[in-house]
């Protein structure tokens, strides 16, 4: 619940220029010059703050080193990890609010995911370089949902809307090919947990090389597990959290924190002296002692039916 | 070791922090905010 009020104060307070309603235009104040650390289209009528990788490709483009960017990526990204995507990106609140659809689930395997590397390096990066346009921003299911269907539907008057000519008369290709690019990865993120964060968003690319290094991380005390050995199930991401819980797929949403046996924790690396997460095998003696309270658990179960 | 790796990050974490005030300085600021206040209307699909 509290995930949810960060996600939807972050999609409101980065998109609450009401202004453009009332003189068909966007906000260019002083906001604009911030990079909020999820993916959110700056194009959005409504939107305040600058989207990290639409800026990022700009540099790019002017071939100029992004000395602001990097470092708040980076003091993010060394902080927390990949929190940001599970606790306040708006796109990944959407598609988990598709996720809930009642429908049959896939997981397309791990090795899918990638594939988001090789979008951040190939079309965010190397292709903004040699062509010289952000053809990321050009392909981008975020900007679709959040500044073109809007302001198609919409159809301002504004001169930086119009430049020359009503919106709706100038629609062209490229707009439909964004709309089924929005389109498959909503058919995708209603079966699949989070498709766009897994397997295409560069910013998630770039968080997931931060989540083994970060300042807190998730912590696995393997002896408390014992009777849970389904729990890596609950992992969203379907990451197992007894083999690596800081895997690059995190988005630190904390879901595994509230498993019952309470075996992971989120703690500042110097909290401890057991300082990795990787599965540390228990005493043989601890292991017998359990196997044998849980056979006597199921022979009293079956004898109760 | 754990020490030493705990300073690393904490000496990484402040030229991260040096670089960010570095790129303002420099005016990075003002180039995102720019950036961020014209409209690519091609990118939206719009001709």
């Amino acid at each position: 619940m509290k995930r949810r009020l960060f996600q939807i104060g972050t999609l409101v307070v980065s998109n609450s220029y009401v202004g453009s309603v009332f003189f068909s235009n966007i906000y260019q104040g002083w906001f604009k010059g911030v990079c909020i650390p999820v993916m959110n289209c700056y194009g959005c009528p409504l939107a305040m703050v600058s989207c990290p990788i639409g800026t990022l490709q700009h540099f790019v483009i002017i071939k100029a080193f992004p000395l602001m960017l990097v470092g708040i990526l980076g003091i993010i990204g060394l902080t927390v990890g990949r929190m940001t995507c599970g606790w306040l990106c708006p796109f990944g609140f959407f598609q988990e609010m598709l996720y809930k659809v009642n429908t049959r689930k896939f997981f397309p395997g791990k090795a899918w995911s990638y594939s988001k590397y090789l979008v951040l390096l190939g079309l965010t990066l190397l292709v903004a370089f040699w062509v010289g346009e952000p053809w990321f921003c050009k392909l981008c299911p975020v900007g679709t949902l959040e500044a073109g269907i809007p302001i198609v539907a919409w159809n301002p008057g504004g001169d930086i809307f119009t430049q020359g000519g009503s919106i709706i008369s100038r629609v062209g290709v490229l707009f439909y090919v964004k709309l089924s690019i929005l389109f498959t990865l909503v058919a995708a993120a209603v079966m699949i947990h989070q498709p766009f964060c897994r397997y295409v968003c560069p910013l998630g690319a770039i968080w997931s090389l931060f989540n083994k290094l970060s300042l807190f991380r998730l912590k696995v005390n393997a002896g408390a597990c014992a009777f849970f050995e389904d729990c890596h199930q609950g992992c969203p991401m379907d990451i197992n959290v007894h083999q690596d819980a800081n895997d690059g797929d995190c988005i630190r949403c904390l879901e595994c924190t509230k498993w019952k046996c309470k075996m992971v924790k989120f703690k500042p690396v110097w909290s401890e002296k057991q300082p990795d997460s990787k599965h540390q095998p228990l005493d043989p003696e601890i292991v017998r002692a359990l196997e044998e309270l849980k056979e006597s658990e199921r022979q009293g179960h079956d004898h109760r039916h | 070791m754990r020490v030493f790796v705990r300073w690393l990050r904490i000496a990484v974490l402040l030229i991260l922090l040096g670089l960010f005030a570095y790129g303002v300085k420099l005016g990075d600021f003002s180039e995102i905010r720019y950036n961020g206040s014209i409209l690519c209307i091609s990118c939206i699909g719009i001709k």
